[in-house]
C-alpha cells in the first residue's frame, strides 16, 4: 500500500527523468509519457476502489514518526481528482502529440514533473509539503508555457510566473505564521486549529495564495492572460490540471483546518457569486475562442468554489460531481478549440464560420463539452449544476442560487456566440483554405536545435491526422452525454469522497495512526 | 522583536522593488520578499533557541533549536533560487545587453542553437 | 564586460581545486553538522562561474562534463533511486539509516540522496552558466581570441 500510494509522486518523475535522459530518443519520450499517464490513470482507479465506504490510506514517508513525517493520504476525493486528472493529461498529451506541439526536447519530461506536483498536492497531507508540490508543478508551468517563442508568450509569461511567484511568497508567510503559532503543520494535527484567532489569520492568507492558483476573483486576472499564449495543448493541459489543485486544497483546508466553521459561509458564497459572475461578463467582449473559454474557467471556479460555501452533503456531493466531469468538459473544450486553431490557423470568431460543413467531427467535438458546460440536459453538466442549484434553495441561500441559475444562460449565450462564429452558417474563406494544415505552425516558434540535439522531423498533417485531431474532444463529448444519462453512477463515487470532508475524522484517524 | 523589524523592513523593500519598472527591478523585489518570509520563518521557530538540535551532544539540554523550521527554511531558498533564476533568464531572453543596459527595451535576441 | 585578467585566470587556478575540495567537505559533512548536498552543489557551482569568468564560455560550452542534462537527469535518477531502494528495502519511500561501511566507517545512508541533490544543484548553475553567459556574450563586441580558451 505504501507503494501504491506513492507512485503517483516516483512514477511520472522517473518517467520524466528518463525522458529527459533519453532525449535524442523522441518516440522513446513519447511512449514514456503515454505509460506513465495510462498507469497513473490505473493507480487512480485501484486507489478509488481501494477507499471504498469512507476507508482511508496513509504512510509516513521515509518510516519516521507520525508528527514528524510527511504523510501520503489517499480517501474517495484525492483518488477521484488523481485518475481524472490522469486522464485529462492524457488526452493533453495525445493532442499534442498529435499536433507535433511537443517536438521540444524539454517537453515531455516537463509534462512529467507537472504531473507529479499535481498528484502529490493530491496526496500530501503536511502543509508544507503542499507548498512544495504546488512549486513542482507551478516551475514546470512556467517552462511549458514559454516553451513556444515570442514576445506575447514572453510577456504572459512574466506576469504568470510573478503572480504565481508573490502567491508562493503569500504561502510561506502564512506557513511561518501558522506554524508560529500553532506549532506544526502536519494536517493530522491541525483539525479545527481555526479556532484560534491567530491561527485562523494565518491559515486565511494560505487560502489567499491557494485562491490565486485557482483563481478566484479579485485574484484570477492572470488566467485569461496567460492561458492564451501558451500552445493549444499546453492550456488544455493547465485547464484540466492546474486550478483543480487549488479547488482542492482549498477544500481540504476548509474541511481540516476549518474543520467547516459555518461563520465563514458567507464569505465564500459571496466569492463563490462575484467569481461565477465576472468570469461570464468578462467573456462577453472577447472574439477569440480561447479568450472566451479562458474567461470560463474562472467563471466556474465560482461553481467549483460553491460547495465550500454551502458545507452540506448535497452540496458538496454535486460540488464532487460538477468538479469530475468538469476537468474533462474543460480540456475538451480547449483541445476543440486548439483544433480549430490547427486546422485554420487562426482562433478569431471574426474570421470563421461554417465548420460544421466542412469538419462536422470538430463542431460535434465542441458541440456536446459546450452543452455540458452550460448546464443543457442530458449532459453530465447538466447533472451537476442541477444537484448544485438545488442544494443552494434548499440551504436557503436563494441568492447564489440563483446568480448561478443566471450564470448558467450567459454561459450557453457565450457558448452560442462561439458556435454561430464558427461552426454555423457558410464556410468563411479560413476554414475552406484549411491553412493550418499545410506546414507545421508550431515547428517555426519552438527552437531548431535543444542541447545541441536537432527537432524531430515536421508533422505531415495527412487526412487521417487531421481527424484524429477531433476524437479527444469528441470522445469527451460523447463521455458527458453518456455520464448524465447515468449519472447515478457518478453520485454514488462522489458520495463517500462529500462525507470525508464533511467529517474528517476517518482521514485524520489515518493520518495520526500509522 | 528584531526579527519582526527585519521582515517588516524586507518586505516594505521588497513589494516597493516588485511595483517599480523593468523585471530585473521586480526580480530583486521577490528575492527581497522570499528572504522575509525566511526571516519569518526561522523565527516561527524561535530565535532565541540556539542550543544543538541532536540528541547526545553538548547544548542539548538548554533550548535545542527547531529543526523543522530550519529544514522549511532551506527549502524555500532552494525554491525561489531555481524561480528566480529562470525569471532572470526570461528577461535575458528578450533583452538586448548592452554595457549598463535598458532592461526595459525588447530585443529580437533568439538564439538559434540554444545551449540550455 | 570579461576582463581578460591574469590575476584571475592565476588565482582560479589555485583556488578552484580548493572551492572543489570544500564543497565535497560540505556534502559529506551535511547530515550531522553544517553542510549537505544543496550548499556543496553551490560551492561547486561557484567554481563554474569562478570558471567562466575566468576562461570564458568557450571553456564552459565546449566541456564534455559541465553540460546541464546529463548532470541534471543523473542527479535526479540517484535521488529517485534511493527513494525506490528504500521502498524496495524498507518499506517506506525514502527511507534511510545509517550505514556501516567496511573499514567501520558509520555514514548516513542518505548520503546517496545527497549527492544527486549536489549533482543537480551544479547542473542547473551549469545551466545557468551556459545559457545566460551564452545570451550576454553573443550581443557584446568580440573579445579578443584566447590562446587557452
Amino acid at each position: 500500500m505504501s507503494g501504491l500510494l506513492t507512485a503517483p509522486f516516483w512514477l511520472p518523475l522517473l518517467g520524466a527523468v528518463v525522458a529527459l535522459l533519453a532525449r535524442r530518443h523522441y518516440h522513446v519520450q513519447q511512449a514514456i509519457s503515454l505509460l506513465t499517464l495510462s498507469a497513473s490513470v490505473a493507480i487512480g482507479g485501484v486507489l478509488v476502489a481501494e477507499t471504498a465506504d469512507g476507508a482511508v490510506h496513509a504512510t509516513q514517508i521515509g518510516g519516521w514518526p507520525v508528527g514528524i513525517a510527511i504523510p501520503f493520504v489517499a480517501d474517495r476525493f484525492a483518488a477521484l481528482l488523481i485518475t481524472t486528472t490522469a486522464l485529462a493529461a492524457l488526452l493533453a498529451v495525445v493532442f499534442a502529440m498529435l499536433r507535433g506541439e511537443d517536438h521540444h526536447v524539454q517537453f515531455h519530461p516537463l509534462v512529467g514533473v507537472l504531473v507529479t506536483g499535481v498528484f502529490a498536492s493530491f496526496l500530501t497531507a503536511d502543509l508544507f509539503n503542499l507548498f512544495v508540490t504546488f512549486e513542482v508543478m507551478l516551475i514546470a508551468s512556467y517552462v511549458l508555457l514559454t516553451l513556444r517563442a515570442g514576445r506575447a508568450q514572453e510577456r504572459a509569461g512574466a506576469i504568470y510566473i510573478m503572480t504565481n511567484l508573490l502567491a508562493s511568497t503569500a504561502f510561506l508567510l502564512g506557513l511561518a505564521l501558522l506554524y508560529g503559532r500553532v506549532g506544526t503543520v502536519n494536517l493530522g494535527e491541525l483539525h479545527a486549529a481555526a479556532a484560534d484567532p491567530g491561527a485562523a489569520v494565518a491559515a486565511g492568507v494560505i487560502a489567499i495564495a491557494i485562491g490565486v492558483k485557482a483563481s478566484l476573483v479579485p485574484l484570477h486576472g492572470w488566467l485569461p492572460r496567460a492561458y492564451v499564449c501558451a500552445g493549444p495543448a499546453v492550456t488544455a493541459l493547465f485547464s484540466g490540471l492546474l486550478t483543480k489543485v487549488g479547488v482542492y486544497a482549498l477544500f481540504r483546508l476548509y474541511s481540516v483546518v476549518y474543520a467547516g466553521e459555518p461563520r465563514w459561509s458567507l464569505l465564500l458564497l459571496v466569492v463563490a457569486g462575484i467569481t461565477m459572475l465576472v468570469g461570464v461578463l468578462g467573456a462577453v467582449g472577447k472574439g477569440d475562442m480561447r479568450a472566451i473559454l479562458a474567461f470560463h474557467m474562472v467563471s466556474q471556479v465560482g461553481y467549483l468554489v460553491l460547495p465550500l460555501g454551502l458545507w452540506s452533503l448535497a452540496g458538496v456531493t454535486a460540488g464532487i460531481v460538477y468538479l469530475l466531469q468538469y476537468i474533462a468538459v474543460k480540456g475538451a473544450l480547449f483541445l476543440a478549440a486548439g483544433t480549430v486553431e490547427t486546422v485554420t490557423g487562426t482562433g478569431r470568431l471574426a474570421e470563421l464560420g461554417g465548420m460544421l460543413r466542412t469538419r462536422p467531427a470538430v463542431a460535434i467535438g465542441f458541440l456536446l463539452p459546450a452543452l455540458a458546460l452550460a448546464g443543457v440536459p442530458p449532459t453530465s453538466g447538466f447533472v451537476g449544476k442541477f444537484m448544485l442549484i438545488r442544494a443552494s434553495f434548499e440551504g436557503a441561500h436563494y441568492v447564489v442560487g440563483g446568480v448561478a441559475v443566471v450564470v448558467s444562460f450567459f454561459t450557453l449565450m457565450s457558448m452560442m456566440k462561439i458556435w454561430n462564429g464558427v461552426f454555423w452558417g457558410e464556410p468563411s474563406a479560413a476554414v475552406s483554405a484549411e491553412a493550418g494544415t499545410e506546414g507545421d505552425p508550431d515547428r517555426a516558434r519552438l527552437p531548431r536545435v535543444v542541447d545541441g540535439i536537432p527537432q524531430p522531423p515536421p508533422v505531415v498533417f495527412t487526412p487521417p491526422r487531421v481527424r484524429a485531431l477531433a476524437l479527444p474532444s469528441l470522445a469527451v463529448g460523447v463521455a458527458t452525454i453518456l455520464l448524465g444519462l447515468g449519472a447515478q453512477l457518478l453520485v454514488t463515487l462522489a458520495e463517500p469522497a462529500a462525507a470525508g470532508l464533511l467529517d474528517p475524522s476517518a482521514y485524520l484517524e489515518a493520518v495520526r495512526g500509522r | 522583536m528584531t526579527a519582526a523589524i527585519i521582515v517588516g523592513l524586507l518586505a516594505a523593500a521588497g513589494t516597493f522593488l516588485i511595483l517599480q519598472r523593468g523585471l530585473v527591478r521586480a526580480v530583486l523585489g521577490f528575492v527581497l520578499l522570499g528572504h522575509a518570509a525566511t526571516t519569518l520563518l526561522m523565527a516561527a521557530g524561535g530565535v532565541s533557541r540556539r542550543g544543538v538540535a541532536i540528541i547526545g551532544q553538548e547544548g542539548v539540554a538548554a533550548q535545542p533549536a527547531d529543526p523543522l523550521p530550519q529544514a522549511f527554511a532551506l527549502t524555500a531558498i532552494v525554491i525561489s533560487f531555481g524561480v528566480t533564476a529562470f525569471l532572470l533568464a526570461l528577461a535575458a531572453r528578450g533583452i538586448v545587453v548592452l554595457r549598463g543596459g535598458d532592461i526595459e527595451r525588447p530585443g529580437g535576441h533568439e538564439p538559434e542553437d540554444d545551449p540550455a | 564586460m570579461m576582463p581578460d585578467s591574469l590575476i584571475l585566470r592565476t588565482g582560479s587556478r589555485a583556488l578552484a581545486p580548493l572551492m572543489l575540495l570544500v564543497s565535497l567537505y560540505l556534502l559529506l559533512r551535511g547530515h550531522d553538522a553544517v553542510g549537505g548536498g544543496f550548499i556543496g552543489g553551490l560551492t561547486a557551482g561557484a567554481v563554474v562561474v569562478l570558471l567562466y569568468f575566468s576562461r570564458g564560455s568557450k571553456r564552459i560550452v565546449g566541456s564534455r562534463v559541465l553540460r546541464f542534462t546529463p548532470l541534471v537527469g543523473t542527479g535526479l535518477l540517484i535521488a529517485l533511486l534511493y527513494g525506490l531502494a528504500g521502498l524496495l528495502l524498507d518499506g517506506a519511500f525514502l527511507a534511510g539509516g545509517k550505514v556501516t561501511l567496511p573499514g567501520g566507517l558509520e555514514v548516513a545512508a542518505s548520503l546517496v540522496f545527497d549527492v544527486g541533490v549536489y549533482l543537480v544543484v551544479v547542473g542547473l548553475v551549469v545551466g545557468i552558466v551556459r545559457h545566460m553567459g551564452y545570451a550576454a556574450e553573443s550581443q557584446e563586441v568580440t573579445l579578443p581570441e584566447r590562446e587557452d580558451a
